[in-house]
């Protein structure tokens, strides 16, 4: 298999700014938020790099070849890298350090240059490949996904306290859809068999909720080492906590809500917090919804009979991102 | 939502832990719950180790934690 030609995909990023006459100013805050941390380099991190190759390997898998899916694994990741900054603006999360002084209004502005950026990569797309009737369909497909998105994210940001139900509807309509779309568009730019795409609509939906699934987990996570403090920002979405409001008593319940209230500032109520999530369950919980994600996404990936070598290394970035513990 | 109700009893109810563990697909009949294939078969191996219950959910976090950010 041809290996991920990162330097590929990046020189198409950069030749969309340059061919867009996009100002270097701001084509140098673009190149910030999709290197992240390591801009200088120019080099996307290892983790980017696995999940950039989801189209391509999607496109392989469906019999066909991994650079055909070039331009739609920049774009996928050109939307990803855009919608990453406005979630995070959205949600009143802290921004990425590197973004130091620049503020939330030119990281605003740079995910709507991201944006266009990723639908002048889909119109390459089809210049490429001569506007055929595939890539009509993905180009649909890709710009309804976003819109189903936006939707999830617009629920999403209504809901305070989402229930179970809720959540995994939202989780379904954000990170679901977003994975879905790669392995559906991957795959059509390969083959046109409704049962096979319906395959990897269902095999990416799967991976984009085990994602979602260990993002939430960070949530949880202390900053500082051992002492227990959790993230600042709103945990009462996140999965442990959606979980133990479901099932604790009314009255676990509201000292759940009281001690996540101070939890960012007080290690004692952090515990608290802890101590109640690990009474509910919350643990044996997430573990089994892990391995029925996991396996679920296994099983259609087996159900594909995709290209073995393509084959293998979708499996492999399921099990890296969710290993049995 | 059956998973998360059968997974709380079993954390909070040893009795409809122990009853899980000896005959599981008759327990969750007798609650009127039933769970997917996948669920039911994590749920088995799980009540029969030993070590399940040393993993809490600041150990889990750690050993699982990745952000969406790629």
């Amino acid at each position: 298999m041809k290996e991920f030609d990162q330097d590929n995909i990046l020189a198409k990023i950069e030749s969309i700014w340059q061919d867009g006459k996009a100002w270097p100013d701001f084509t140098e805050t673009m190149r910030r938020a999709i290197y992240g941390g390591q801009a200088e380099h120019q080099q996307l991190n290892t983790r980017t790099s696995k999940w950039a190759l989801m189209p391509g390997l999607c496109c392989q898998a469906a019999g066909g070849v991994l650079y055909w899916a070039d331009y739609l694994a920049a774009a996928w990741f050109l939307f990803y890298t855009g919608a990453s900054i406005m979630d995070r603006i959205e949600d009143r999360d802290e921004l990425e350090a590197y973004w130091g002084k620049l503020g939330p209004g030119i990281a605003l502005n740079a995910a709507s240059g991201l944006f266009f950026s990723a639908a002048l990569a889909l119109e390459n797309l089809r210049s490429e490949r001569e506007d055929d009737q595939s890539t009509s369909e993905v180009i649909q497909y890709f710009h309804q996904s976003f819109l189903k998105m936006s939707s999830g994210q617009h629920r999403d940001l209504l809901q305070s306290e989402p229930n179970l139900d809720e959540y995994w509807q939202t989780v379904s309509a954000k990170s679901g859809v977003f994975f879905a779309l790669a392995g559906w568009c991957g795959a059509r730019l390969a083959t046109d068999s409704p049962e096979k795409l319906d395959l990897f609509h269902q095999f990416g939906e799967q991976v984009g909720i085990l994602v979602q699934i260990m993002d939430d987990l960070e949530d949880l996570k202390s900053p500082d080492g051992e002492q227990l403090k959790f993230k600042k920002g709103d945990i009462s979405r996140s999965l442990p906590v959606v979980y133990a409001r479901e099932v604790l008593t009314k009255a676990e319940g509201q000292q759940l809500r009281a001690c996540l209230k101070s939890a960012s500032e007080d290690p004692a109520k952090a515990q608290e917090a802890l101590d109640l999530l690990n009474q509910s369950g919350a643990v044996l919980y997430i573990l089994a919804e892990i391995e029925a994600h996991r396996e679920r996404a296994l099983a259609t990936l087996r159900e594909i009979d995709s290209q073995p070598e393509a084959g293998r290394h979708l499996a492999s970035l399921v099990t890296d991102l969710a290993p049995r513990l | 939502m059956a998973l998360a109700q059968v997974v709380y009893h079993i954390s909070r109810d040893a009795d409809f832990a122990t009853s899980m563990r000896s005959d599981p697909e008759s327990t969750l009949a007798a609650k009127g719950w039933s769970l997917t294939k996948e669920e039911l078969a994590f749920l088995t191996s799980v009540l029969k180790r030993e070590t399940f219950d040393k993993v809490d959910v600041k150990h889990l976090a750690r050993a699982l934690a990745t952000p969406w950010r790629f």
